[in-house]
């Protein structure tokens, strides 16, 4: 079988490229983007015989799929934070007290260093732990809680001032109020917004807070100094300065829609791409690698998944302990 | 049996005889499969309901463009009865056998959007149904094109077509059977439906490129 004699007919009578079209198969999605990828005159003809497979068989294609999933996402999340709250990690009876303890022996757990003050209110907590979570607010605010991090919630949230606690990462679009101020903490880097796009980066194993400016005006203020941050410009926070720079807006943009993508990716690229997706501290075991050039793109799909593409790929080993990944060949 | 309670809290028996299963054979959606989803559902996790969502997403859309040839309503329809179930999460009651339950859901909901497109226009006329009709294959193929242009090149590319190189495309690409399963039911060899469909496609592909670069120019605007 000689891939590169293909036509679209025979792309079409080739069942593991019908399991690609459907992405009903895992290997042969990742087997046939990466053919793709590394077959570019050969896309023409793919793309034709995907087409037809997909109008034959009467189906939406995988972006249609999307975005027909993420209208039902919106409505189902919306509903759900305005008019019910989440069960999972609050009970429901709880009185206000008994949250805050709760609340504050989580705090004391993850920031024993840290100037910690007891709350007096009550926080509804969301936990994004293996896979990242779309969250709307009383307000109309919808925020992207990636994966492995926590975000917590004041019950008066939305009545005076609109303040959220944050541990990990999160992508926040901001409604527009000018009469109530929103502010993100995360340990004592505390960021002050109108209506934007900005996302904050606080994991425990990165060395510094991070923030970038998508759309807007924010303000960022650390330990011993404050600045306001321009769309497209990053601040890191590292012991109490703080420290411009740029990011990758496209890159950004596709972390928002969930699309991880990988174009000839060395074993490092792969590291810290992860590392950047997943909020996953990545070590690479020292030793000699055959050359890795990867390509691939995922949507929305959970680490467990991506990696297995990438081992079945590349023969390279992964392991996760403790919540950090470690590679070896 | 009324369509304004969209999704039921238990089917009746007179439910149960129109139900009728169009689960994709590719699908792993069996419905104890499906239970534990359920149960995530009932316990408040929208993941549950997201899953069963992707599972049964493409039996849906067939079945639904199979009935009304638009693919806007189609889509709305099945995002409406999960809408619905996640709001009536609390009253449900496990069904017996979910696909089929959620099955009737979209029946009834594109029934009911059938019947309000109806008062609007006078395009679905006589097509307000107590039980909605499958149309054929071929009928379903040539009314997905919504271009006039396409549409007459789709008859006349499929008039071209013999009867088993239709039904060989049908068995392959729409009820997603492969060929070992085609040659069971059809006693034709692996050898000779691969040949028959190839010989088909080169067929189809004379509107192909034209198709093609229409839909590139639709992606262009």
């Amino acid at each position: 079988m000689n891939l590169q004699s293909f036509m679209a007919e025979d792309f079409m009578l080739n069942d593991s490229f019908v399991r690609y079209c459907l992405q009903s198969n895992e290997e042969d999605v990742v087997f046939w983007t990466d053919w793709i990828a590394r077959n570019p005159h050969k896309k023409a003809e793919t793309d034709k015989a995907r087409e037809w497979v997909l109008r034959l068989g009467v189906k939406l294609n995988a972006a249609e799929k999307l975005e027909e999933f993420n209208k039902l996402r919106a409505m189902i999340e919306t509903d759900q934070v305005i008019t019910t709250p989440r069960r999972n990690y609050m009970p429901y009876v709880a009185a206000a007290v008994l949250a805050g303890c709760i609340a504050f022996a989580w705090m004391w757990k993850k920031q024993p260093s840290g100037n910690v003050q007891v709350p007096a209110i009550a926080y509804k907590t969301y936990r994004a732990d293996s896979a990242r979570k779309q969250i709307v607010l009383a307000d109309g605010t919808t925020v992207i809680l990636n994966r492995n991090s926590v975000l917590q919630v004041p019950a008066n949230y939305n009545e005076q001032e609109r303040h959220l606690i944050l541990s990990g990462e999160a992508l926040c679009d901001v409604q527009k109020d000018e009469a109530r101020p929103f502010t993100v903490s995360a340990g004592n880097t505390r960021v002050q917004v109108l209506g934007t796009v900005f996302k904050v980066r606080a994991y425990l194993f990165d060395s510094g807070v991070k923030v970038s400016l998508l759309s807007g005006k924010v303000k960022v203020a650390a330990a011993d100094a404050a600045r306001e941050l321009q769309p497209g410009e990053t601040l890191e926070a590292q012991d109490g300065r703080l420290i411009p720079g740029n990011f990758d807006v496209a890159r950004e943009q596709d972390w928002r829609r969930g699309r991880l993508f990988f174009r000839d990716a060395s074993l490092k690229e792969l590291a810290a791409q992860l590392e950047y997706w997943y909020g996953i501290k990545v070590h690479i075991k020292p030793g000699n690698y055959p050359a890795i050039h990867f390509n691939g793109e995922f949507m929305n799909k959970s680490l467990p998944e991506v990696l297995a593409s990438i081992s079945y790929i590349t023969n390279l080993k992964t392991v996760i302990q403790k919540d950090e990944l470690f590679i070896n060949h | 049996m009324a369509s304004n309670n969209l999704v039921p809290v238990a089917l009746t028996n007179s439910d149960k005889n129109i139900a009728q299963i169009p689960v994709q054979r590719s699908s792993s959606a069996t419905g104890e499969g499906l239970s534990v989803f359920w149960n995530e559902l009932q316990q408040h996790n929208e993941h549950g309901l997201y899953k069963i969502y992707h599972e049964l997403y493409d039996s849906l859309y067939h079945y639904g463009i199979s009935v009304v040839p638009d693919t806007q309503m189609v889509k709305e329809g099945i995002n409406d009865v999960f809408v619905e179930l996640w709001k009536k999460r609390e009253q449900l009651i496990m069904p017996d056998h979910i696909p089929n339950y959620i099955f009737i859901c979209f029946k009834r909901r594109l029934s009911k959007l059938l019947g309000k497109e109806t008062k609007r226009s006078a395009k679905y006329v006589g097509e307000l149904f107590q039980e909605p009709e499958e149309q054929p294959y071929e009928a379903v193929l040539i009314n997905l094109e919504s271009d006039g242009q396409l549409r007459h090149k789709m008859e006349n590319v499929l008039a071209q077509l013999t009867a088993r190189q239709k039904e060989f495309i049908r068995l392959r690409f729409y009820e997603n059977m492969s060929m070992e399963e085609i040659s069971q039911q059809t006693a034709a060899s692996v050898r000779t439906i691969y040949n028959t469909l190839h010989t088909a496609i080169v067929q189809l592909r004379k509107i192909m490129s034209f198709l093609f670069l229409t839909l590139m120019w639709y992606f262009e605007k």
